[in-house]
């Protein structure tokens, strides 16, 4: 038997349960069952909705896009170059406003403004300041004689670089994505490894300075270990959200010039083609992936902790 | 305590009020015209119909790329709106899903009169038992070309497709002027719109002689080899219709594609859209005087009119009476007022009455180019503009509308698959034929 205690608890645990079944387990457990069934746009309504007609054939036409490994390669260069450039920024900017000086708390406030900013803005923003042919940056370049023509940065899909006598083909859209991610994202990191950096104690270095440590022996041996719980919590979060997101590529390049991946897939699925099963089975595809690496990263994590 | 009170009591009479007024027949209506000043037109037509019928319509504007997502969205929460303005594009898909209600539809058509509507049109939203929607309003796509530049260099109107080549060459001159500016922004549906009627041109047609898909013919690799040396003579990056438009508009193209829509800015009664050549000369009026319009393109193996036609949608949610008294007030007393929203790109799809056929397109002639500009469309481009325009209303060229594949179309159109192909094989991804193999593929997986 319960004591009162107990069922206090109990019921007071009721409303997050509710809201947990309601916003995450119900609707995965309904894409689980729409990705097991043949249905388009008519069958979202009607009794074939709760028919059980269950088949893998919504798995079988995703595995078997000529794109999708394409499209799962560039999610996953796109999640972990995203996710690492936006921690590495993040770790600089901190570095560079950790110490004391003049109008501190002006620059900590400007630099969180890309993460505050609305995306639709920023988007907007980015592309008009690449655009090839209104565009400020090409403009520039060209003015000063740094490109012969003007280069679209988010929409061709390989730019041949010529470094020492090789040429090397560079996904330029995907690239520039990428960096969008960093620039956009850093202040999140930022945010946590200030906050980390603010909690070192000041005799770790003072002490690392009278063993006659430089200043880049004391950020690889004092700084960096105390910060590494935060960047691989860090990595764990921007990996999980940027491996699902959708509205940043899709306003820059809505997916195009190499840079869709399986998110915008998902979308095209269900709203260029109106097929919900293929659609609902590539989002799984996508919560088994990050499965998996949350898997990994967890045991990883565990061992080392 | 007295705040939160007086918060209480607004709040009550607030949901007294509503209370009150929900004794009124109500009904939603979207429309993808959701410019300021259009919305307002639509509004005012909605009180005049609330007026009469005392059926109150609440319009509500969707932007049209978002269009699919948020039907699609409505329809399986349950919600969709009574009446959906929407392009053609998506009508037979619809329909066949059961989104949209085709009884109602045909009755409306019979109602009002079958033989009031240009043909062309009915027949593209025919469907086994009538019709999946009610034409509204319709443009035609056209060849823009700068009249002084091909008269300097003696060169003839680019209505064939050497000729069009032949000038692109003659007059490209970057970053000053660029021959041609063809479609490359593979996100939106403009690409997608130029490239069909340049294939179409070509008698490339969705379908071939057994009613199939198939895009994997010579004739196809044809327009693809055309489009890329098009595409020579166009900026890089992605260029889509703003860029087109605006690069004509400041003296920087020589040849475009674009909508009927283009005849309002061009006309330079826009303040916010200048006309560099017309400031330049120090004439306004100058570059409308200096273009000329190709509204049919000839290919080495066919020839083709592109336009796009709008669709008034009844759906299976809707209170059937009241959508019905809407759309046939929208095609019948408000028809004018909604024609007159945007004159040039809105070529009425039904002529006239019983009584009196040809009513609407007459009317139609009077009307002024974006609908304040005071100057009428006859008046400004001549009859010879008029005439090439209001051809439209007796229908456009598609793929697969007439053809029975309407909900290939509408996949085609939401996904942009043809666009993506297309962009990879101007990119130099794929060869031709690989493109045309490709297409024919995915095209194939969607039906």
């Amino acid at each position: 038997m319960m004591n009162k205690e107990g069922r206090l608890a109990f019921w007071m645990l009721v409303p997050s349960f509710a809201v947990v079944m309601a916003l995450v387990i119900f609707p995965l457990m309904w894409n689980i069952w729409l990705s097991l069934k043949p249905i388009s746009l008519g069958g979202l309504r009607g009794k074939s909705l709760f028919e059980c007609n269950l088949t893998l054939q919504n798995f079988q036409k995703v595995f078997t896009d000529p794109d999708f490994g394409r499209i799962l390669f560039t999610t996953l260069i796109y999640t972990v170059s995203g996710s690492a450039l936006s921690i590495l920024v993040g770790l600089m900017a901190a570095l560079l406003v950790n110490g004391k000086f003049h109008g501190r708390g002006l620059l900590r406030g400007l630099l969180i403004s890309p993460y505050i900013a609305p995306v639709v803005a920023v988007t907007f923003t980015w592309s008009f300041i690449l655009d090839p042919q209104l565009g400020v940056l090409n403009w520039a370049a060209i003015d000063n004689g740094l490109f012969g023509q003007p280069i679209p940065f988010l929409s061709q899909r390989w730019l041949d670089v010529h470094v020492m006598g090789v040429t090397l083909p560079v996904p330029l859209a995907l690239i520039f994505v990428i960096i969008f991610e960093g620039w956009r994202y850093f202040p999140f990191a930022f945010l946590f490894i200030l906050a980390r950096l603010q909690g070192i104690p000041a005799e770790l270095y003072l002490a690392a300075s009278v063993d006659g440590a430089s200043p880049f022996q004391r950020f690889y041996h004092v700084t960096l270990p105390q910060l590494s719980t935060v960047l691989a919590t860090l990595f764990l979060f921007r990996f999980i959200w940027t491996i699902n997101k959708f509205d940043d590529i899709f306003l820059l390049t809505r997916g195009q010039a190499g840079t869709k991946v399986l998110a915008i897939r998902v979308y095209d699925y269900a709203f260029g083609e109106f097929n919900i099963g293929a659609s609902s089975a590539t989002g799984m595809i996508l919560f088994g992936i990050l499965a998996i690496f949350l898997f990994v990263y967890f045991r990883w994590i565990l061992k080392s902790a | 305590m007295k705040t939160a009170i007086s918060f209480l009591v607004l709040i009550l009479s607030f949901n007294l009020v509503c209370l009150a007024s929900a004794a009124q027949k109500k009904m939603i209506f979207w429309t993808t015209e959701v410019e300021k000043d259009r919305l307002e037109i639509q509004q005012e037509i909605a009180s005049q119909f609330s007026h009469k019928t005392g059926i109150v319509v609440h319009v509500v504007p969707v932007e049209e790329n978002f269009l699919p997502e948020r039907v699609t969205a409505a329809y399986a929460a349950r919600s969709l709106p009574d009446v959906i303005f929407h392009p053609v594009d998506y009508t037979i898909g619809w329909a066949e899903a059961g989104i949209l209600d085709h009884k109602s539809a045909t009755e409306v058509v019979s109602r009002l009169g079958k033989e009031t509507f240009g043909k062309g049109p009915l027949n593209l939203v025919r469907v086994p038992g009538g019709y999946a929607a009610v034409p509204i309003d319709g443009w035609g796509q056209l060849l823009l070309y700068r009249k002084d530049l091909f008269h300097k260099k003696a060169l003839p109107v680019p209505d064939k497709w050497d000729r069009i080549l032949k000038a692109a060459k003659a007059l490209h001159n970057p970053p000053q002027i660029w021959g041609f500016e063809a479609a490359t922004d593979p996100g939106q549906i403009y690409m997608q719109q130029v490239f069909e009627h340049l294939a179409l041109s070509n008698g490339v047609s969705l379908t071939n002689s057994t009613g199939r898909v198939d895009l994997d013919t010579p004739e196809m690799v044809q327009t693809l080899e055309f489009y890329r040396s098009l595409s020579r003579f166009t900026p890089p990056g992605n260029v889509s219709w703003l860029h087109t438009r605006l690069d004509y508009l400041s003296g920087r193209a020589a040849m475009i594609i674009w909508s009927s829509f283009i005849l309002d800015e061009l006309s330079g009664l826009r303040k916010d859209q200048p006309v560099l050549p017309d400031i330049a000369n120090g004439k306004p009026g100058f570059l409308a005087r200096n273009t000329g319009f190709v509204s049919t393109i000839y290919g080495p193996r066919g020839s083709a009119r592109y336009g796009q036609m709008n669709c008034l949608g009844i759906t299976r949610d809707a209170d059937r009476d009241a959508a019905r008294l809407w759309v046939e007030f929208l095609l019948n007393d408000g028809y004018m007022m909604w024609l007159n929203m945007a004159a040039e790109g809105k070529l009425p799809m039904r002529k006239g009455t019983r009584d009196v056929p040809h009513r609407f397109i007459d009317g139609w002639r009077d009307l002024e180019l974006g609908g304040t500009s005071q100057a009428k469309i006859s008046q400004f481009y001549g009859m010879a503009v008029l005439k090439t325009i209001i051809a439209g209303v007796d229908g456009f060229d598609r793929w697969g509308l007439a053809e029975g594949k309407g909900s290939v179309i509408s996949k085609v159109y939401g996904s942009k698959v043809i666009s993506e192909i297309l962009k990879r094989f101007l990119d130099g991804e794929l060869s031709a034929k690989q493109a045309a193999r490709v297409m024919d593929k995915r095209v194939k997986a969607l039906e």
